[in-house]
Protein backbone atom coordinates (compact mmCIF):
# COMPACT_ATOMS: atom_id res chain seq x y z
CA UNK A 1 0.00 0.00 0.00
CA UNK A 2 1.11 3.84 -0.56
CA UNK A 3 0.22 5.99 2.12
CA UNK A 4 2.34 9.25 1.91
CA UNK A 5 3.29 11.15 5.00
CA UNK A 6 3.70 14.00 5.92
CA UNK A 7 7.23 15.28 4.95
CA UNK A 8 10.16 15.84 7.61
CA UNK A 9 10.41 19.49 5.73
CA UNK A 10 6.32 19.73 6.15
CA UNK A 11 6.65 18.21 9.80
CA UNK A 12 8.77 21.12 10.37
CA UNK A 13 6.94 23.43 9.38
CA UNK A 14 3.81 22.95 11.06
CA UNK A 15 5.75 22.31 14.44
CA UNK A 16 7.45 25.83 13.53
CA UNK A 17 3.84 27.32 13.26
CA UNK A 18 2.72 25.99 16.59
CA UNK A 19 6.00 26.84 18.54
CA UNK A 20 5.66 30.44 17.28
CA UNK A 21 2.03 30.52 18.19
CA UNK A 22 2.91 29.19 21.49
CA UNK A 23 5.86 31.55 22.40
CA UNK A 24 3.41 34.87 21.34
CA UNK A 25 0.45 33.53 23.34
CA UNK A 26 3.39 32.82 26.46
CA UNK A 27 0.92 30.81 27.83
CA UNK A 28 1.76 26.50 28.36
CA UNK A 29 -1.73 25.70 27.91
CA UNK A 30 -1.83 27.29 24.92
CA UNK A 31 1.26 24.92 23.30
CA UNK A 32 -0.52 21.78 24.86
CA UNK A 33 -3.85 22.10 23.09
CA UNK A 34 -1.64 23.37 20.12
CA UNK A 35 0.47 19.88 20.43
CA UNK A 36 -2.83 17.88 20.33
CA UNK A 37 -4.45 20.03 17.47
CA UNK A 38 -1.33 19.64 15.57
CA UNK A 39 -1.39 15.64 16.20
CA UNK A 40 -4.98 15.64 15.15
CA UNK A 41 -4.22 17.92 12.30
CA UNK A 42 -1.03 15.61 10.90
CA UNK A 43 -3.93 12.48 11.08
CA UNK A 44 -6.32 13.88 9.18
CA UNK A 45 -3.99 15.23 6.57
CA UNK A 46 -2.56 12.02 6.05
CA UNK A 47 -5.71 10.22 5.86
CA UNK A 48 -6.64 12.30 3.14
CA UNK A 49 -3.28 12.40 1.69
CA UNK A 50 -3.32 8.23 1.45
CA UNK A 51 -6.28 8.29 -0.20
CA UNK A 52 -5.79 6.50 -3.64
CA UNK A 53 -7.02 5.08 -6.66
CA UNK A 54 -6.56 1.50 -7.44
CA UNK A 55 -7.41 -0.80 -10.15
CA UNK A 56 -9.01 -3.92 -8.28
CA UNK A 57 -10.11 -6.83 -10.56
CA UNK A 58 -9.90 -4.93 -13.47
CA UNK A 59 -12.24 -1.85 -11.63
CA UNK A 60 -11.05 1.49 -9.91
CA UNK A 61 -11.60 1.85 -6.30
CA UNK A 62 -11.16 4.64 -4.26
CA UNK A 63 -9.62 3.53 -0.85
CA UNK A 64 -7.64 4.39 2.42
CA UNK A 65 -5.29 1.18 2.85
CA UNK A 66 -4.29 -1.79 2.02
CA UNK A 67 -7.03 -3.46 4.22
CA UNK A 68 -9.73 -1.27 2.47
CA UNK A 69 -8.16 -2.94 -1.23
CA UNK A 70 -8.37 -5.91 0.55
CA UNK A 71 -11.90 -5.64 1.67
CA UNK A 72 -13.28 -4.21 -2.07
CA UNK A 73 -11.49 -7.33 -4.26
CA UNK A 74 -13.50 -9.61 -1.64
CA UNK A 75 -16.43 -8.03 -2.26
CA UNK A 76 -16.28 -7.62 -6.18
CA UNK A 77 -15.12 -11.89 -6.01
CA UNK A 78 -17.98 -12.52 -3.99
CA UNK A 79 -20.71 -10.59 -6.19
CA UNK A 80 -19.23 -12.40 -8.88
CA UNK A 81 -18.84 -16.04 -7.68
CA UNK A 82 -21.75 -15.71 -5.28
CA UNK A 83 -24.43 -13.50 -7.16
CA UNK A 84 -23.38 -13.89 -10.87
CA UNK A 85 -22.78 -10.51 -11.68
CA UNK A 86 -19.85 -8.90 -13.15
CA UNK A 87 -18.87 -5.40 -11.53
CA UNK A 88 -18.31 -4.01 -15.31
CA UNK A 89 -18.18 -0.01 -15.37
CA UNK A 90 -17.68 -0.02 -18.94
CA UNK A 91 -20.33 -1.85 -19.84
CA UNK A 92 -22.79 0.38 -17.84
CA UNK A 93 -20.81 2.94 -20.25
CA UNK A 94 -21.57 1.27 -23.57
CA UNK A 95 -25.35 0.57 -22.33
CA UNK A 96 -25.34 4.53 -21.35
CA UNK A 97 -24.21 5.80 -24.40
CA UNK A 98 -26.64 3.26 -26.68
CA UNK A 99 -29.53 4.04 -24.99
CA UNK A 100 -29.02 7.34 -25.67
CA UNK A 101 -27.95 7.25 -28.78
CA UNK A 102 -29.65 10.35 -30.28
CA UNK A 103 -28.42 12.80 -27.97
CA UNK A 104 -25.47 14.71 -29.21
CA UNK A 105 -21.74 13.44 -29.25
CA UNK A 106 -20.12 16.11 -26.98
CA UNK A 107 -23.17 14.97 -24.44
CA UNK A 108 -22.49 11.55 -24.61
CA UNK A 109 -18.73 11.67 -24.59
CA UNK A 110 -19.25 13.24 -20.96
CA UNK A 111 -20.24 9.86 -19.95
CA UNK A 112 -17.34 8.05 -18.07
CA UNK A 113 -16.18 5.76 -16.01
CA UNK A 114 -16.60 6.51 -12.20
CA UNK A 115 -14.35 4.79 -9.44
CA UNK A 116 -15.96 2.86 -6.82
CA UNK A 117 -15.92 3.61 -3.06
CA UNK A 118 -16.11 1.19 -0.81
CA UNK A 119 -19.36 1.96 0.61
CA UNK A 120 -20.80 1.81 -2.90
CA UNK A 121 -20.14 -2.05 -3.29
CA UNK A 122 -21.40 -2.85 0.22
CA UNK A 123 -24.43 -1.45 -0.62
CA UNK A 124 -24.49 -3.64 -3.93
CA UNK A 125 -23.96 -7.03 -2.05
CA UNK A 126 -26.39 -6.10 0.32
CA UNK A 127 -28.47 -5.46 -2.62
CA UNK A 128 -28.00 -8.85 -4.38
CA UNK A 129 -27.94 -10.52 -0.93
CA UNK A 130 -32.10 -9.92 -0.81
CA UNK A 131 -31.81 -12.02 -4.42
CA UNK A 132 -29.45 -14.68 -3.50
CA UNK A 133 -32.01 -17.16 -4.13
CA UNK A 134 -32.95 -16.29 -7.58
CA UNK A 135 -28.91 -15.32 -8.38
CA UNK A 136 -25.38 -17.39 -9.60
CA UNK A 137 -25.49 -20.77 -9.11
CA UNK A 138 -28.96 -20.92 -6.63
CA UNK A 139 -31.14 -19.52 -9.46
CA UNK A 140 -30.38 -22.90 -10.61
CA UNK A 141 -32.23 -24.54 -7.88
CA UNK A 142 -35.09 -21.80 -8.07
CA UNK A 143 -38.26 -21.84 -9.76
CA UNK A 144 -36.86 -18.95 -11.66
CA UNK A 145 -34.22 -21.33 -13.26
CA UNK A 146 -35.64 -21.48 -16.46
CA UNK A 147 -35.49 -17.40 -17.20
CA UNK A 148 -32.13 -16.11 -18.08
CA UNK A 149 -30.63 -13.86 -15.14
CA UNK A 150 -31.54 -10.12 -15.79
CA UNK A 151 -28.84 -9.26 -14.56
CA UNK A 152 -25.08 -10.24 -15.25
CA UNK A 153 -23.35 -6.67 -15.09
CA UNK A 154 -23.41 -3.67 -12.38
CA UNK A 155 -21.06 -1.04 -12.76
CA UNK A 156 -20.48 2.77 -11.88
CA UNK A 157 -20.15 5.78 -14.39
CA UNK A 158 -20.21 9.76 -14.26
CA UNK A 159 -23.71 10.59 -15.78
CA UNK A 160 -26.74 9.60 -17.36
CA UNK A 161 -28.59 11.46 -19.89
CA UNK A 162 -31.67 12.75 -19.61
CA UNK A 163 -33.48 12.00 -22.53
CA UNK A 164 -32.86 10.20 -25.67
CA UNK A 165 -33.21 13.26 -28.53
CA UNK A 166 -30.65 15.73 -29.83
CA UNK A 167 -31.61 17.99 -26.84
CA UNK A 168 -29.99 15.12 -24.38
CA UNK A 169 -27.99 16.12 -21.78
CA UNK A 170 -25.07 14.61 -19.55
CA UNK A 171 -27.38 14.62 -16.05
CA UNK A 172 -26.86 15.13 -12.77
CA UNK A 173 -29.98 13.74 -11.08
CA UNK A 174 -29.78 10.51 -12.08
CA UNK A 175 -29.02 7.45 -9.21
CA UNK A 176 -29.05 4.70 -11.25
CA UNK A 177 -30.19 2.90 -14.09
CA UNK A 178 -31.27 -0.76 -15.69
CA UNK A 179 -30.42 -1.65 -19.20
CA UNK A 180 -32.85 -4.83 -19.88
CA UNK A 181 -31.31 -5.24 -23.32
CA UNK A 182 -27.79 -5.64 -22.14
CA UNK A 183 -28.83 -6.99 -18.32
CA UNK A 184 -26.86 -4.40 -17.29
CA UNK A 185 -27.41 -2.18 -14.02
CA UNK A 186 -25.36 0.63 -12.24
CA UNK A 187 -25.04 3.65 -10.37
CA UNK A 188 -24.25 7.34 -11.13
CA UNK A 189 -21.85 9.71 -9.65
CA UNK A 190 -24.82 11.65 -7.73
CA UNK A 191 -25.31 8.61 -6.06
CA UNK A 192 -22.40 8.95 -3.95
CA UNK A 193 -23.65 11.73 -1.56
CA UNK A 194 -27.35 11.31 -1.92
CA UNK A 195 -30.05 10.61 0.67
CA UNK A 196 -33.01 10.93 -1.31
CA UNK A 197 -33.39 7.50 -0.54
CA UNK A 198 -32.49 6.62 3.16
CA UNK A 199 -31.44 8.19 6.24
CA UNK A 200 -27.89 8.34 4.95
CA UNK A 201 -25.76 7.91 2.20
CA UNK A 202 -25.36 4.07 2.95
CA UNK A 203 -28.86 3.46 3.25
CA UNK A 204 -29.66 5.70 0.00
CA UNK A 205 -27.25 3.35 -1.93
CA UNK A 206 -28.17 0.05 -1.09
CA UNK A 207 -32.24 1.42 -1.85
CA UNK A 208 -30.73 2.40 -5.20
CA UNK A 209 -28.80 -0.73 -5.61
CA UNK A 210 -32.07 -2.97 -4.67
CA UNK A 211 -34.27 -0.94 -6.90
CA UNK A 212 -31.93 -1.33 -9.95
CA UNK A 213 -31.75 -5.28 -9.34
CA UNK A 214 -35.79 -5.19 -8.62
CA UNK A 215 -35.80 -4.02 -12.48
CA UNK A 216 -34.68 -6.84 -13.87
CA UNK A 217 -35.23 -9.93 -11.57
CA UNK A 218 -38.89 -8.84 -10.48
CA UNK A 219 -40.11 -7.46 -13.88
CA UNK A 220 -41.77 -10.66 -14.40
CA UNK A 221 -44.68 -9.86 -11.73
CA UNK A 222 -45.45 -6.39 -13.21
CA UNK A 223 -48.43 -7.48 -14.51
CA UNK A 224 -49.96 -9.19 -11.02
CA UNK A 225 -48.93 -6.25 -9.36
CA UNK A 226 -50.91 -3.78 -11.79
CA UNK A 227 -53.65 -6.22 -11.30
CA UNK A 228 -53.52 -6.12 -7.54
CA UNK A 229 -52.84 -2.83 -6.88
CA UNK A 230 -55.71 -1.66 -9.28
CA UNK A 231 -53.62 1.61 -9.37
CA UNK A 232 -52.35 1.47 -12.86
CA UNK A 233 -54.57 1.33 -16.02
CA UNK A 234 -51.46 0.43 -17.99
CA UNK A 235 -47.56 0.68 -18.03
CA UNK A 236 -48.07 4.96 -17.71
CA UNK A 237 -51.95 5.27 -17.02
CA UNK A 238 -53.31 5.63 -13.56
CA UNK A 239 -56.50 4.49 -12.96
CA UNK A 240 -57.31 7.02 -10.37
CA UNK A 241 -58.40 4.80 -7.81
CA UNK A 242 -56.69 1.42 -6.61
CA UNK A 243 -53.79 1.20 -3.40
CA UNK A 244 -51.60 4.23 -2.87
CA UNK A 245 -47.93 2.92 -3.95
CA UNK A 246 -45.01 2.59 -1.29
CA UNK A 247 -43.28 6.10 -2.24
CA UNK A 248 -44.05 9.29 -4.44
CA UNK A 249 -41.54 7.90 -6.86
CA UNK A 250 -43.52 5.01 -7.59
CA UNK A 251 -46.00 7.02 -8.95
CA UNK A 252 -43.95 7.40 -12.18
CA UNK A 253 -44.82 4.25 -13.80
CA UNK A 254 -46.24 1.07 -13.10
CA UNK A 255 -42.46 -0.06 -13.72
CA UNK A 256 -40.83 2.29 -10.80
CA UNK A 257 -43.84 0.92 -8.63
CA UNK A 258 -42.66 -2.38 -8.88
CA UNK A 259 -39.07 -1.63 -8.29
CA UNK A 260 -40.24 0.64 -5.18
CA UNK A 261 -42.32 -2.17 -4.28
CA UNK A 262 -39.97 -4.67 -4.52
CA UNK A 263 -36.97 -2.75 -2.57
CA UNK A 264 -39.60 -1.89 0.80
CA UNK A 265 -40.26 -5.49 0.61
CA UNK A 266 -37.13 -6.27 1.22
CA UNK A 267 -35.67 -3.14 3.63
CA UNK A 268 -38.97 -1.86 4.97
CA UNK A 269 -40.70 -4.81 4.62
CA UNK A 270 -43.09 -4.35 8.05
CA UNK A 271 -44.07 -0.39 7.05
CA UNK A 272 -44.37 -2.20 3.38
CA UNK A 273 -47.27 -4.62 4.56
CA UNK A 274 -49.19 -2.15 6.51
CA UNK A 275 -49.18 0.51 3.95
CA UNK A 276 -49.16 -1.81 0.21
CA UNK A 277 -50.93 -4.90 1.49
CA UNK A 278 -51.71 -5.75 -1.68
CA UNK A 279 -48.36 -5.34 -3.57
CA UNK A 280 -46.86 -6.94 -0.58
CA UNK A 281 -49.28 -10.06 -1.37
CA UNK A 282 -47.92 -10.15 -4.72
CA UNK A 283 -44.46 -9.94 -4.01
CA UNK A 284 -44.23 -12.32 -0.89
CA UNK A 285 -45.72 -15.03 -3.21
CA UNK A 286 -43.24 -14.54 -5.82
CA UNK A 287 -40.38 -14.53 -3.39
CA UNK A 288 -41.53 -17.29 -1.42
CA UNK A 289 -42.04 -19.18 -4.79
CA UNK A 290 -38.40 -19.40 -5.40
CA UNK A 291 -37.40 -21.34 -2.56
CA UNK A 292 -39.56 -24.36 -3.49
CA UNK A 293 -37.85 -27.82 -3.20
CA UNK A 294 -38.53 -28.87 -7.07
CA UNK A 295 -40.33 -31.73 -5.97
CA UNK A 296 -43.11 -29.22 -3.76
CA UNK A 297 -42.89 -26.58 -6.96
CA UNK A 298 -46.08 -27.17 -8.53
CA UNK A 299 -48.23 -26.74 -5.15
CA UNK A 300 -45.61 -23.86 -4.10
CA UNK A 301 -46.67 -22.35 -7.79
CA UNK A 302 -50.12 -23.02 -6.97
CA UNK A 303 -50.17 -21.29 -3.26
CA UNK A 304 -48.36 -18.48 -5.09
CA UNK A 305 -51.06 -18.25 -7.73
CA UNK A 306 -53.73 -18.26 -5.04
CA UNK A 307 -52.18 -15.31 -3.20
CA UNK A 308 -51.62 -13.29 -5.87
CA UNK A 309 -55.24 -14.09 -6.77
CA UNK A 310 -56.72 -13.55 -3.95
CA UNK A 311 -55.48 -9.95 -3.86
CA UNK A 312 -56.15 -9.22 -7.38
CA UNK A 313 -59.26 -9.94 -7.09
CA UNK A 314 -61.20 -12.43 -9.17
CA UNK A 315 -62.65 -10.00 -11.91
CA UNK A 316 -58.36 -8.88 -12.29
CA UNK A 317 -57.61 -12.58 -12.06
CA UNK A 318 -59.37 -13.23 -15.04
CA UNK A 319 -58.08 -11.17 -17.13
CA UNK A 320 -54.56 -12.15 -17.81
CA UNK A 321 -55.75 -15.42 -18.67
CA UNK A 322 -57.82 -14.15 -21.28
CA UNK A 323 -55.60 -11.42 -22.47
CA UNK A 324 -52.87 -13.37 -24.55
CA UNK A 325 -55.68 -15.90 -26.35
CA UNK A 326 -57.76 -13.10 -27.56
CA UNK A 327 -55.41 -10.08 -28.76
CA UNK A 328 -53.42 -12.21 -30.94
CA UNK A 329 -55.11 -11.33 -33.99
CA UNK A 330 -56.66 -7.92 -33.07
CA UNK A 331 -54.09 -5.49 -33.52
CA UNK A 332 -50.97 -7.08 -35.45
CA UNK A 333 -52.95 -9.74 -37.57
CA UNK A 334 -55.30 -6.26 -38.35
CA UNK A 335 -52.33 -4.70 -39.37
CA UNK A 336 -51.07 -7.95 -41.55
CA UNK A 337 -53.73 -7.89 -43.45
CA UNK B 1 -72.30 -3.75 -23.86
CA UNK B 2 -73.97 -1.77 -21.45
CA UNK B 3 -73.94 1.75 -20.60
CA UNK B 4 -71.98 0.95 -17.24
CA UNK B 5 -69.25 -0.24 -19.24
CA UNK B 6 -67.91 2.86 -20.60
CA UNK B 7 -66.16 4.84 -18.31
CA UNK B 8 -66.56 8.77 -19.14
CA UNK B 9 -64.59 11.68 -19.03
CA UNK B 10 -61.27 10.08 -19.29
CA UNK B 11 -57.60 11.22 -20.04
CA UNK B 12 -55.58 9.60 -22.75
CA UNK B 13 -52.03 11.11 -23.22
CA UNK B 14 -52.81 15.05 -23.22
CA UNK B 15 -56.54 14.63 -24.15
CA UNK B 16 -59.30 14.81 -22.07
CA UNK B 17 -63.06 14.20 -21.76
CA UNK B 18 -62.88 10.54 -23.89
CA UNK B 19 -64.69 7.75 -23.05
CA UNK B 20 -63.03 4.66 -22.38
CA UNK B 21 -64.16 0.77 -22.91
CA UNK B 22 -61.74 -1.75 -21.11
CA UNK B 23 -61.24 -5.05 -23.03
CA UNK B 24 -59.53 -8.03 -21.90
CA UNK B 25 -56.27 -7.01 -23.85
CA UNK B 26 -56.50 -3.40 -23.27
CA UNK B 27 -59.08 -0.44 -23.91
CA UNK B 28 -60.76 1.49 -26.72
CA UNK B 29 -61.20 5.12 -26.22
CA UNK B 30 -64.17 7.25 -27.86
CA UNK B 31 -63.87 10.96 -28.94
CA UNK B 32 -67.64 11.06 -29.58
CA UNK B 33 -69.10 7.95 -31.89
CA UNK B 34 -65.51 7.70 -33.22
CA UNK B 35 -62.04 5.84 -32.09
CA UNK B 36 -59.32 7.87 -30.84
CA UNK B 37 -57.27 4.91 -30.25
CA UNK B 38 -57.21 0.98 -29.24
CA UNK B 39 -54.49 0.12 -26.38
CA UNK B 40 -53.29 -3.28 -26.24
CA UNK B 41 -50.73 -3.85 -23.21
CA UNK B 42 -47.83 -5.66 -23.75
CA UNK B 43 -48.25 -8.41 -21.68
CA UNK B 44 -51.28 -9.39 -23.63
CA UNK B 45 -49.17 -9.80 -26.27
CA UNK B 46 -46.10 -11.10 -24.71
CA UNK B 47 -43.59 -12.96 -25.95
CA UNK B 48 -44.12 -11.01 -29.23
CA UNK B 49 -40.30 -9.88 -30.39
CA UNK B 50 -40.63 -6.49 -30.68
CA UNK B 51 -37.55 -6.49 -33.48
CA UNK B 52 -39.88 -8.20 -35.01
CA UNK B 53 -42.50 -6.09 -35.12
CA UNK B 54 -40.45 -3.49 -36.10
CA UNK B 55 -39.37 -5.19 -39.18
CA UNK B 56 -42.90 -6.54 -40.18
CA UNK B 57 -44.18 -2.86 -39.88
CA UNK B 58 -41.18 -1.75 -42.18
CA UNK B 59 -38.56 -0.34 -39.96
CA UNK B 60 -37.95 1.42 -36.90
CA UNK B 61 -40.75 4.49 -38.22
CA UNK B 62 -41.07 7.73 -36.26
CA UNK B 63 -38.83 7.45 -32.71
CA UNK B 64 -39.82 9.17 -29.93
CA UNK B 65 -39.30 8.17 -26.20
CA UNK B 66 -41.62 6.34 -24.67
CA UNK B 67 -43.08 6.78 -21.28
CA UNK B 68 -43.47 3.28 -19.91
CA UNK B 69 -39.64 3.42 -18.35
CA UNK B 70 -36.68 4.95 -18.66
CA UNK B 71 -35.09 2.44 -21.69
CA UNK B 72 -39.05 2.82 -23.84
CA UNK B 73 -38.50 3.17 -26.92
CA UNK B 74 -41.90 4.43 -28.88
CA UNK B 75 -42.03 3.84 -32.62
CA UNK B 76 -45.12 5.65 -34.36
CA UNK B 77 -46.30 4.91 -38.01
CA UNK B 78 -48.52 7.76 -38.47
CA UNK B 79 -49.65 6.98 -41.79
CA UNK B 80 -50.62 3.38 -40.95
CA UNK B 81 -51.96 4.41 -37.57
CA UNK B 82 -50.11 2.29 -35.51
CA UNK B 83 -47.30 2.45 -32.76
CA UNK B 84 -45.57 0.04 -30.49
CA UNK B 85 -43.11 0.94 -27.42
CA UNK B 86 -40.23 -1.64 -26.20
CA UNK B 87 -37.73 -1.82 -23.44
CA UNK B 88 -35.36 -3.50 -25.57
CA UNK B 89 -36.88 -7.23 -25.58
CA UNK B 90 -39.92 -6.23 -23.36
CA UNK B 91 -43.04 -5.44 -25.77
CA UNK B 92 -44.83 -2.57 -23.54
CA UNK B 93 -47.60 -1.51 -25.65
CA UNK B 94 -49.58 -1.39 -29.46
CA UNK B 95 -51.66 1.68 -30.17
CA UNK B 96 -53.57 1.71 -33.20
CA UNK B 97 -55.87 4.39 -34.55
CA UNK B 98 -57.39 6.17 -37.74
CA UNK B 99 -54.28 6.56 -39.96
CA UNK B 100 -52.79 10.75 -39.11
CA UNK B 101 -50.14 12.59 -38.98
CA UNK B 102 -46.90 12.32 -36.64
CA UNK B 103 -47.25 15.86 -35.59
CA UNK B 104 -50.77 15.14 -35.19
CA UNK B 105 -50.01 11.95 -33.25
CA UNK B 106 -47.32 14.14 -31.14
CA UNK B 107 -50.59 16.69 -29.76
CA UNK B 108 -53.07 13.90 -29.75
CA UNK B 109 -52.21 10.30 -27.97
CA UNK B 110 -48.05 10.94 -27.02
CA UNK B 111 -47.31 10.67 -23.55
CA UNK B 112 -44.25 12.81 -22.55
CA UNK B 113 -41.95 10.59 -20.48
CA UNK B 114 -41.69 10.92 -16.74
CA UNK B 115 -38.31 11.90 -15.56
CA UNK B 116 -36.75 8.80 -14.09
CA UNK B 117 -34.23 8.78 -11.82
CA UNK B 118 -33.31 5.85 -10.23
Amino acid sequence: MRVARLSPEQEHAASAVSRAGAARSGDPRHAHALALQRAAGNRAAQLAISREIRTIQGESVHVHSDAQAASAERIIKRIRRRYGIRIRSGQLVTSTKARYSKAPAGERMKVKKRHWHLRELRALEKACKHYAPILGAHRDESTRKDAGQEVKYFGKATHSIDTNTASGIADSSTLGEYYRSDSTAGIYEIAENDTSFGKDVDASLEWVCTHELSHGLMDYVEEDLRKAAGYWKDASTKTGAGEEPWSGYAKTSLGEDLAESATAYFIKRKAFKKKCPKRFAVIDAAVKAWKKAPAAAPAAAAAAGAAVGAAAGAAGAGVGAAAGAAVGGVVIGGHRS
Amino acid sequence: MGEDAVARGVEYGPRRGLDEVETPTGRVVFDGDRVAVVYVSGAALRPSDPDDLVAELGGPGEELPGAASAGSELHVYPDQGLALSHDGPKLEMVEAFPPTTLGAYREQLYRDPPRFVI
